[in-house]
């Protein structure tokens, strides 16, 4: 593909109409025939993206945005590296939007503008690539879909092991039945982590459009750093934050969307550093006859991430993994390593005193390559207009398993009934005040996208 | 060590008993004039030919001998069952009439001995009854284990099988220990007191036993012993189901494939019946107290006149008799958990000597209650 | 130990524990003055513990109980093996109660009869060795305790693993601070078992007293299957029955931890649809402040494995990962993996290296030692019957949040009852079937 005439490939490759369809939408006939992006962004986690998406000479990278102009440099950079070209700077990403030219925006800000940003983005008949975790709220994953399907967008998000063929064997092995009967997964996020560090009030830099960096969430005093992770209002919790690749895996894997009820335990154990959000969460959904448990703590040093496994034969220490997947079947017993981890399958029977691994499917990736994956399904879509793996949807109802837990905490750790037609919980103001985040004027995310 | 050579005879040759009991001989059945001798064929290499005579005139097809052959290619220090597939002729495995018998033990790599004259060979027979395929009425309730009938409901409907008609006695598990011998395998701590256990242990681990215990059935074994005797002898346990068979007798005793003979009493609690085992002043099983005649064990067989519809003996009462299954509902799966044990015994309250009472054992138990007898059948032994 | 004047002895030396210390020594290896006892319940842990005490030479079973006869016979051949006594076989566990040459009680009923048997025990001047669980029900548990204190009487639960020296020594590593600050326990009891066979109801076979089997639970029709010990009437369950061991370790690894605040259950019958009330797959979450302990049960799950007994006695530690029956405490420097029986510890530190391990033995023998000692000193034993309480509520717990609905209740340790679900305060106690009243005032 990537040696084809982007037109000629289309032609080629889909009925007309489609391609009609397509070509009409998309508003720029680019230089080349490139998909054309814009990035909004621009920190490490959008910097990595760069870097991956400039492998492709399908795309174009025309805008690097960041309320922050000194962050163009090393962004910039990357593209030269890759591309040979200089992109643009814009501060104000609603300049991307307003640019035919452009297919698609890639967001990789902080999460308070993940969902306002793919909104509008929408609106102006952009695609999206937009970075987990998907939103500060369920009514905001919500308003995503809803704007996507409104706007035949392709609105991908960065869960991106849902791209990796190893997963797909692994959901296809459970989906076979060769598990058993499922009834109790669990998804971990147990590691270490340091307190979050509070500088003191200080001068907005120049070069930062600080209300703008603020967006939707409330623009209290500047202070450097990372403080605002404490706060409900910018952030879901470093928990939650990395869990929803976890919490999406599982859903994948085991196929499940709305959970009867959610329970969390836990809460601010370890931390005496002012954070909001639980350093420690335990949380049960129900979803009939299935229980997912989500294990998480920031206090356990014991427990490592996986790093990349250049042996292909070797999986991760599954006790001491902490972004683990586990699924319990009736027969079997699965252990999932998000990002590379590959999968195993152990069973045992009543003669054998011991279980042994009876499959093993090493994730068999090169370093990086799940996130080159990930850009060539959602590339794809945006010529072919599929929906991509990872798409809104998926995303929202994983995040929504993410804020269940939250709210639960937020309300005592109660145990919560949830209607999913609704999207609401059953008889429970308290709780269902949660279901929306607060905005900042202007930054609305509006009842109708 | 045995100086025996090659013509040794096993069985009865062997046997004094001195107990004032008359029932059947209920040991290994006597074999006798075993010749062996070695043949050079042109094609299928040497073959090996056994003859010996087996004259008991009760083995019928109802009541066969199962007759095995075990070897020893270095002047009997050790020794090995002859697998029943490589074998020959009228004289091996189920034989169903008494006679002359050859058995030829075809050319492969093992019958290739350099030199006969350093092999020893001995032939045993047990008395076993043919219990017919057939459907029966199970009252137990399985509890589960190995036997994967047990997953969906009982198994009332077994394929042809094969039971020990006595339970295995002292001087067969004597035979046994004097020829596995070697460092004291088979035996075990609670066997160390004879009077207790009926075998006296000498140097150099030889066994006798003790005078007159010949025919009571053997004690103080262990699941594993039992099953490893039986491994000896190409046996293995009874499950439960093919246990409660034997006693209360199929629908048909002559099996459903011919239903000639209905059983007149296919729910019968006891192998004769459902006559408590000591009512009206008659004495049917050996159970707790002395009343029956038997302080402790009997000698197999003492109560054959109340044997099971096949005349398999002492199923009820004497020792209780370790199964092949396991007993699963329990805490212990993943353990090497509880066996079933089947029969009552010489301690137990009458009641307990019926078709259906079980009781749970660890495997390693030994005890002065529990024998066990062997069984043949298509089910596989482990 | 039989005579009269040793019980009145004990009795007026409790004050003076030094002299009655030297004096019971004196006297405890005396040949006939070994300390009495009788069997109530002779299934395979009942015939266990026959054995057992009856190996002692300290101790001499005069009574084996069964309301089934055609029990007797096991556990009376090993009894007989090892104590060159017969011992008295006998339906009514009364007659034990009765004969005041009686030291103890071992009790090992199902669990509908542990709390009663034990209290009537008590009340009969006897001590007590219980089975877990130890109770049937909360309420009963409670009474069980005021028994034993009221009647001054030592009552040991089956408990066995507090006896031995490896446990002590993990709850010495944790109290020293070494795995930091203990924010998490999980305790698992992931089992393999099977569909129960249903029968049919079936006459009441001769040689049973059916009716004193069912003591304080409803008679229903004669069933001969094991289906009870998956009905409430007459169990609290597969699951806590093998778990409660778990979570008694659990609480004694953490200073013996008394009351959860809260307890949220999530499972319910799953995989084994026979018919049966209590669940196979049991996920509780107690909160206890700062602390949160997981239970993760379920009885469909063939790759985890229990500790085979190979490795309970010897230098080896079982399969951690696929460990039925595991505890794993996370702290916030250290992690341990804890097995219960024999099963060892092992302690993991940030850098993934093995920071600590001990191997460990079963304790059946220990905690009979322990039993034994407590008897002579009158001292309260290692898993004493508030122990076996505080233990067995967990599961009370977890299967009263299932009966009603999954719901999370908050517990008030004080009344020991709910404060957030009258429903729920329904289940804390059982109705008895007369005669076999537990009393109000025990």
């Amino acid at each position: 593909m990537k040696s084809m005439n982007r037109r000629e490939f289309l032609r080629g490759s889909i009925g007309a109409a489609t391609t009609f369809t397509v070509l009409s939408q998309g508003k720029s006939l680019a230089a080349e025939n490139k998909v054309v992006l814009g990035i909004m962004g621009v920190g490490g986690r959008g910097r990595v993206l760069l870097r991956s998406l400039v492998k492709r000479p399908d795309v174009k990278i025309k805008y690097i945005c960041d309320a922050d102009t000194r962050c163009y440099g090393s962004a910039a950079e990357v593209v030269i590296e890759g591309h040979n070209y200089k992109p643009e700077f814009v501060q104000d990403f609603r300049k991307m939007l307003d640019d035919p030219e452009i297919d698609a925006i890639v967001i990789a800000t902080s999460d308070r503008w993940h969902a306002l940003g793919t909104i509008m983005a929408c609106q102006a008949g952009k695609d999206v690539y937009v970075e987990k975790p998907l939103s500060l709220s369920i009514w905001d994953g919500r308003k995503m879909v809803e704007a996507a399907r409104k706007y035949n967008r392709v609105v991908q998000v960065g869960t991106q092991t849902r791209s990796a063929p190893y997963a797909e064997k692994a959901a296809q092995y459970i989906r076979s039945g060769k598990l058993g009967d499922v009834y109790l997964a669990r998804v971990f996020l147990m590691q270490e982590s340091g307190r979050i560090q509070v500088a003191d009030v200080q001068r907005v830099p120049e070069g930062l459009d600080y209300d703008l960096w603020c967006g939707p969430s409330p623009m209290l005093p500047y202070r450097p750093g990372r403080w605002f992770w404490r706060l409900w209002d910018f952030y879901i919790g470093y928990i939650m934050a990395d869990m929803i690749h976890q919490v999406d895996l599982v859903r994948y894997l085991i196929g499940k969307e709305y959970p009867d009820t959610v329970c969390n335990a836990g809460g601010v154990y370890n931390f005496d550093d002012g954070r909001e959000q639980p350093d420690t969460q335990f949380a049960t959904f129900e979803f009939g006859k299935l229980t997912l448990l989500a294990e998480a703590s920031l206090w356990s040093p014991y427990m490592h991430r996986i790093v990349h496994l250049k042996d292909k034969t070797k999986f991760p220490d599954w006790p001491f993994c902490a972004t683990k997947v586990e699924i319990c079947g009736t027969k079997g017993f699965m252990c999932f390593g998000r990002h590379g981890g590959g999968w195993q399958v152990f069973e045992g029977d009543r003669s054998i005193r011991q279980s042994r691994a009876v499959v093993s499917e090493p994730a068999a990736l090169k370093f990086g390559s799940i996130i080159d994956e990930h850009f060539e399904d959602f590339i794809s879509c945006i010529r072919t207009r599929r929906r991509p793996k990872a798409d809104i949807e998926e995303a929202h109802l994983s995040m929504l398993l993410c804020h269940l837990a939250n709210i639960s905490y937020r309300v005592g750790n109660r145990k919560l009934k949830f209607n999913g037609a609704t999207e609401r919980f059953v008889n429970d103001t308290e709780a269902n005040k949660y279901l929306k985040a607060n905005y900042r004027k202007p930054w609305i995310v509006p009842e109708k996208v | 060590m045995m100086l025996y050579r090659v013509l040794m005879s096993m069985g009865i040759a062997v046997m004094c008993c001195r107990c004032s009991y008359s029932g059947p001989p209920s040991k290994w059945l006597e074999i006798s004039n075993v010749k062996v001798r070695q043949e050079q064929t042109e094609l299928g290499g040497p073959k090996i030919i056994i003859e010996y005579d087996i004259k008991d005139p009760n083995i019928s097809s109802a009541s066969p001998a199962y007759v095995f052959v075990r070897y020893s290619k270095d002047f009997g220090s050790n020794w090995q069952l002859v697998p029943m597939g490589s074998l020959e002729g009228n004289g091996f495995d189920i034989v169903a009439r008494p006679g002359h018998k050859q058995v030829v033990w075809w050319g492969t790599g093992q019958t290739s001995f350099v030199d006969l004259s350093q092999v020893e060979v001995r032939v045993r027979g047990i008395r076993m009854v043919r219990i017919p395929a057939g459907k029966f009425v199970r009252k137990s309730l399985p509890a589960g284990g190995r036997d994967e009938s047990k997953n969906a409901k009982p198994n009332s409907d077994l394929a042809l099988f094969y039971i020990a008609k006595y339970e295995t006695t002292i001087s067969m598990y004597t035979n046994y220990l004097n020829e596995i011998g070697g460092e004291g395998a088979g035996w075990n701590q609670r066997m160390t007191d004879s009077d207790r256990c009926g075998i006296i242990r000498h140097n150099n681990y030889t066994y006798s036993v003790q005078p007159g215990r010949e025919n009571y059935p053997i004690t103080y074994i262990s699941w594993y012993d039992a099953t490893n005797f039986l491994q000896w002898c190409g046996l293995r346990l009874p499950t439960e189901a093919e246990w409660e068979k034997a006693v209360r007798g199929g629908n048909y005793l002559d099996g459903d494939e011919a239903k000639k003979h209905p059983n007149p009493m296919p729910e019968r609690r006891y192998p004769w019946g459902d006559k408590a085992p000591n009512a009206d002043g008659v004495y049917r099983c050996n159970y707790d107290g002395q009343d029956d005649g038997f302080a402790n064990t009997a000698p197999v067989g003492s109560f054959d006149k109340f044997s099971s519809p096949y005349g398999v003996c002492d199923l009820a009462g004497n020792v209780a008799e370790w199964s092949l299954d396991w007993y699963s509902t329990s805490y212990h799966a993943g353990l090497d958990g509880f066996r079933m044990v089947r029969g009552g015994s010489w301690m137990a309250v009458p009641a307990a000597c019926d078709a259906i009472t079980g009781a749970t054992q660890l495997p390693l138990k030994e005890s002065s209650i529990m024998g066990f007898r062997g069984a043949k059948g298509l089910r596989r032994s482990r | 130990m039989k005579s009269l004047n040793r019980r009145e002895f004990m009795k007026g030396s409790i004050g003076t524990a030094a002299t009655f210390a030297a004096l019971s020594q004196g006297k405890a290896y005396a040949a006939n003055n070994k300390v009495v006892m009788g069997v109530m319940g002779l299934g395979g842990r009942g015939t266990f513990l026959a054995e057992k005490f009856a190996q002692r030479p300290d101790t001499e079973i005069a009574y084996l109980c069964d309301a089934n006869t055609r029990r007797f016979a096991r556990a009376r051949e090993a009894v007989e093996e090892a104590q060159n006594r017969k011992p008295k076989l006998v339906q009514d566990f009364r007659r034990i109660l009765d004969d005041r040459n009686v030291d103890v009680l071992i009790n090992a009923t199902p669990d509908h009869w542990h709390g009663l048997g034990t209290i009537m025990a008590c009340q009969a001047g006897k001590d007590v060795f219980v089975e877990k669980p130890l109770a049937h029900n909360i309420w009963e548990g409670r009474k069980m305790v005021e028994a034993a204190r009221k009647y001054k009487r030592v009552v040991q639960v089956g408990m066995q693993s507090r006896s031995a020296p490896y446990v002590h020594k993990a709850r010495q590593y944790i109290q020293s601070g070494k795995l930091g600050d203990v924010y998490l326990v999980r305790v698992f009891n992931m089992m393999q078992h099977r569909m129960q066979k249903d029968s049919p109801g079936q006459p009441v076979p001769e040689g049973f007293d059916y009716d004193m089997w069912c003591g304080p639970a409803p008679k229903r029709p004669y069933n001969p299957s094991r289906r009870w010990i998956n009905q409430w009437e007459y169990s609290c369950g597969p699951i806590a029955g093998d778990a409660v061991h778990q979570l008694d370790l659990a609480r004694y690894l953490i200073n013996d931890i008394p009351y959860p605040k809260t307890v949220s259950h999530a499972g319910g019958v799953n995989s084994l649809r026979d018919g049966r009330e209590i669940p196979d797959t049991q996920l509780a979450t107690f909160e206890y402040g700062r602390l949160t302990l997981l239970m993760e049960a379920a009885l469909w799950t063939p790759y985890m494995k229990k500790t085979p007994s190979g490795i309970r006695e010897s230098d080896q530690f079982p399969n951690w990962p696929f460990s039925s029956t595991k505890v794993e405490i996370l702290g916030t420097e250290g992690f341990m993996y804890f097995g219960r029986h024999g099963g060892g510890w092992e302690v993991y530190n940030a850098q993934g290296e093995l920071a600590h391990s001990e191997y460990g033995r079963q304790a059946d023998k220990e905690h009979q030692d322990n039993f034994l000692d407590c008897i002579r000193t009158r001292r309260r034993p290692n898993a004493d019957v508030e122990m076996g309480h505080l233990s067995v509520l967990l599961c009370h717990l977890a299967n009263i949040s299932y009966r009603v609905g999954n719901q999370r209740l908050v517990f008030d340790p004080q009344t020991e009852s709910f404060t957030n679900c009258d429903q729920a305060n329904k289940y804390l106690k059982r109705k008895y079937r007369r005669p076999w009243v537990v009393p109000d005032k025990v």
